[in-house]
């Protein structure tokens, strides 16, 4: 590869990580919470008592329509 | 069931699955494609081709039972160990299968030491997952309790493919995946394990999607990279387990793309058993998805852009006509023997994508009853209860309602994809800006982009506007796994930063997608405490309370399982819950219209062999709960046993 291409795609990748940066910046509130809970849950399971029963604070941040359709 | 009575099921089962396997097997070898990737994609469309004929025809025959079956499959197996040449070809089986190994050792080799600890983990953990959902959960997603399963459980209670007195019309939609579900049903009479039904359709767009990256010049490392991606899709992960039928879409359309690509990529010389192997899996693998949902229909001219782009627009009709000219060569050289086999496998193709149409069209009128057909205004086909409709107004409102979804803001990712796209973490994250960037500096990777494009905005002409609609774009999320699988192939090595920061992103994408979907977003650990207290064998749709009113539980404790029961819902309720686990109620509509009177509907519950009514809040019309109430006031003809179920007085 010439160095020019070197450097290309270097800027390539760091462009592309930055954009990368912004969408989950942007995507991560409130999936982080959804994609955390599960584990969170689990994680009460296997230390029953230690961990707060967070169900009603998850629920109360959305609210989606139910079927039917 | 006793445990002797388990054993045989089982025993029926292995039979039929040696049967469909080594059928499978005899016809892969007739085949060949010549790449391992595209191999392994037309072994797993095949044996799911095989499966859904096998059940078919047998569901047709009435022979849908486990006895049945298995002296089917029995006689199939001594067939084929009586015939010389099949026998041949049985016996090169343990050759094939050594140099499928070979094939494997060689694409593990090709990881790096990192992918092959990772792609571990990934497939363990997956694996736990779906065991566990699949033990651990009876169905619950909504139109599997309408009309998928409701096709599902009729046929194994009666044996038979048939059409049954119900207000849920969409039984008449095309139903290759009901029908592929049905042998997860048939053997033990149970729907313990009928969320296995979406594993062959997720395993094949996997292998699909590598197969894919492989055609556009991917290396075996980043290929296997996009493919995982790919499967870690949270809307195709909640699919597949699911009970629906998208997934199956999903992976027809994906191993419909592998093939094409691979045709439209061939330079000569080709040998002409190749193309006449793609073309032949290609015709399969449509007809399998015609009937299994319409849409894919919606979905062929993005993949017909890509065929034409990829040759280039000017060589394309040259490059096609050239492949139909070997596959007509590679069909010549063919013995007789093969032809005729081929021949009929196609005979069961055009079956399993026909049947449907052609029934409802002999029956209504309609192909697509209960859908009419409107295009731009004009009425295609009339008839039935609701209208699909093509026109660039829908296409509008529809790319408005993706634009709302676009980034999952609404609300968790759940089975039904309420107000979101279900795409998750990777999608987003890191295949959206590769997809962009990929898309506009390769031209080797454009065609993809615009087939995958024209099939999204095609589709988007005819779906009806819903917050849950996104489910009929499962393949859709193929596009950025591919798009990155062909950017890390580009990724420099130097400085070590680099791959590092790619592949720790990667990484933690995936983690997140599974990890959003290890409870469907819906189920919370309460809930799976109850369900696991009971046995297996006893985990009923009817009493995980997601989405289920009170009312099927009571028609599950209070109806006796040895009568028919009566029910009345509307056109989108709940009628597989009351069914049972092991499918042992048998059911009975009972039509009321608000104007009856009480004599008269429990007259026609009379004629319908049953002294039960079952009604439901949110799922019988309302106004027919109130009649039905009001007969059981005041010792009237009817008696109400508990919640939503009605008995007929003794004294009426």
């Amino acid at each position: 590869m010439s160095s020019a291409r070197k450097i290309i795609s270097r800027l390539e990748f760091w462009g592309l990580l930055v954009a990368s940066t912004l969408l989950i910046s942007w995507y991560a509130y409130p999936q982080i919470l959804f994609a955390l809970y599960p584990p969170y849950e689990l994680l009460r399971l296997v230390l029953p008592g230690l961990l707060p029963d967070l169900a009603l604070a998850a629920n109360s941040i959305w609210s989606l329509p139910e079927p039917p359709r | 069931m006793s445990a002797l009575e388990i054993a045989l099921r089982l025993g029926a089962w292995l039979i039929c699955t040696f049967f469909v396997l080594a059928l499978a097997a005899l016809i892969h070898r007739q085949l060949p494609l010549g790449r391992p990737a595209l191999s392994a994609v037309s072994l797993i469309l095949l044996v799911i081709f095989l499966t859904t004929l096998f059940v078919f025809l047998a569901g047709l025959l009435g022979l849908l039972r486990a006895d049945s079956l298995a002296v089917i499959g029995f006689g199939g197996l001594v067939l084929m160990a009586a015939i010389p040449p099949w026998r041949k070809s049985l016996q090169q089986i343990p050759h094939d299968l050594s140099a499928s190994v070979t094939d494997l050792r060689r694409f593990w080799s090709s990881l790096p030491r990192w992918l092959r600890f990772f792609s571990v983990a990934a497939v363990l953990a997956s694996l736990l997952r779906f065991a566990f959902l699949i033990w651990a959960l009876p169905p619950f997603v909504w139109d599997s309790l309408t009309y998928h399963l409701t096709n599902v459980a009729h046929w194994t209670q009666v044996g038979r493919i048939e059409l049954f007195d119900t207000p849920i019309l969409r039984i008449y939609t095309p139903a290759n995946y009901e029908v592929l579900a049905t042998w997860f049903t048939v053997f033990l009479h149970h729907d313990a394990f009928v969320e296995t039904a979406g594993l062959p359709a997720y395993l094949l767009a996997l292998v699909a999607v590598y197969a894919c990256a492989r055609s556009l010049g991917c290396s075996r490392p980043a290929s296997w990279m996009g493919a995982m991606a790919y499967a870690s899709t949270p809307a195709l992960l909640l699919a597949t387990t699911g009970t629906k039928n998208d997934p199956h879409i999903a992976a027809y359309y994906l191993a419909s793309l592998a093939l094409v690509l691979d045709l439209a990529g061939k330079r000569p010389p080709v040998h002409p058993r190749q193309s006449l192997s793609s073309l032949v899996l290609l015709s399969i693998t449509l007809l399998l998805a015609a009937g299994t949902k319409a849409y894919i229909a919606h979905l062929l001219p993005g993949l017909a852009l890509t065929a034409l782009l990829i040759p280039g627009m000017r060589r394309a009709l040259p490059h096609w006509r050239a492949r139909l000219a070997e596959a007509a060569q590679g069909w010549r050289s063919l013995a007789a023997s093969t032809r005729l086999s081929l021949l009929l496998l196609l005979l069961g193709a055009v079956l399993l994508g026909g049947y449907w149409n052609v029934r409802n069209w002999a029956l209504t009128g309609n192909p697509f009853y209960p859908y009419g057909v409107t295009i731009e205004g004009a009425r295609i086909f009339t008839g039935g209860e609701r209208t699909a409709r093509l026109n660039l107004a829908r296409l509008a409102e529809n790319l408005e309602s993706l634009a709302d979804k676009f980034g999952d803001a609404a609300g968790p990712i759940e089975p039904d994809l309420p107000e979101t796209t279900g795409w998750g973490w990777f999608f987003y994250g890191l295949g959206l800006p590769a997809a962009l960037w990929v898309g506009l500096t390769r031209r080797s990777f454009l065609p993809s982009v615009l087939g995958f494009l024209l099939s999204l905005l095609v589709l988007m002409l005819s779906i009806r506007p819903s917050p849950f609609n996104m489910r009929y774009l499962l393949w859709f999320p193929a596009v950025a796994s591919l798009a990155y699988a062909c950017w890390l192939d580009d990724l420099p090595s130097r400085p070590r930063v680099l791959p590092i920061v790619a592949l720790v992103a990667f990484s933690v994408a995936l983690a997140l997608n599974l990890a959003m979907s290890l409870n469907y977003s819906r189920v919370s650990l309460d809930r799976f405490g109850l369900v696991l207290e009971r046995p297996l064998w006893e985990r009923q749709a009817a009493l995980l309370k997601l989405n289920m009113p009170s009312e099927y539980e009571h028609a599950i404790l209070f109806a006796p399982a040895s009568e028919p029961l009566g029910y009345n819902v509307g056109s989108n309720g709940f009628i597989y819950p009351l069914y049972r686990a092991d499918l042992s109620q048998r059911l009975v509509y009972v039509p009321v219209s608000e104007s009856d009177d009480c004599p008269s509907i429990a007259a026609r519950m009379r004629e319908r062999g049953t002294r039960y009514l079952f009604v439901a809040e949110g799922h019988t019309p309302g106004q027919i709960i109130s009649r039905v109430r009001v007969c059981a006031q005041d010792g009237g003809s009817l008696a109400e046993q508990s919640r939503g179920l009605y008995v007929i007085n003794a004294g009426s």
